[in-house]
């Protein structure tokens, strides 16, 4: 079950950074809470990559 | 200053991917100094201002990311600030070249390629964030709480 409790991220952190991943753990971001959550098991993260057209790149360029 | 056509494009497609994944940052000055900034709501509530300084050579060179606020950030037991650690590979940081900003280590000059996002230095830039918390905790260095990344 995803967790974003500090504990429950700072033990996957410290062990991460020990270079022992979690085992069956991962860390994502989630963009519909802004938060991180560690998730276990099966659960899957469901980013989406947006559609983008010529008429968005304007807002970069001179004149 | 003045992006390019292929520099245009890739702002352009950063921008959407960024309205979509991480809707409390935008972009500012779009034809001048590029910047993206925001603020984020930590996993232990608190807010935090994060800033990313695009340079001429985006996407080839990593862009800047700064914590802006709270500024200062002091760090365990409010014994000196973050900032004062300048360049170290304990607290994962560059001396920073903005009074009162923390120049946060997101990526090494040899790590960073035009493949990376902004989205993904803005992440780490929270992730850092989440590891300054733990340090917070017990005074422990924050690259115990982040993978390796040499400074």
């Amino acid at each position: 079950m995803a967790s974003d409790s500090h504990d429950e991220i700072k033990r996957f952190l410290s062990q991460a950074a020990s270079g022992d991943m979690p085992p069956g753990k991962q860390m994502v971001f989630n963009p519909a809470t802004g938060k991180f959550e560690v998730l276990s098991g099966q659960e899957r993260p469901g980013d989406t990559i947006p559609q983008m057209t010529s008429q968005d790149m304007r807002a970069f360029g001179r004149g | 200053m003045a992006w390019d056509r292929v520099q245009q494009y890739r702002l352009a497609m950063e921008k959407l991917v960024l309205e979509q994944e991480l809707p409390g940052f935008a972009f500012h000055d779009p034809t001048g100094r590029t910047y993206v900034n925001g603020n984020w709501r930590s996993n232990s509530g608190n807010y935090y201002g994060l800033h990313v300084q695009l340079t001429a050579g985006f996407p080839d060179e990593c862009p800047s990311l700064y914590i802006t606020s709270p500024s200062p950030l002091y760090g365990y037991a409010y014994r000196k600030t973050i900032a004062s650690y300048e360049t170290s590979h304990a607290m994962h940081t560059w001396k920073s070249d903005r009074p009162g900003w923390v120049k946060v280590c997101t990526y090494h000059s040899s790590d960073w390629s035009a493949d990376q996002t902004l989205v993904k230095v803005i992440r780490k830039g929270m992730l850092w964030i989440l590891a300054y918390e733990c340090h917070l905790d017990e005074g422990r260095d924050i690259s115990d709480f982040l993978m390796s990344v040499a400074t």
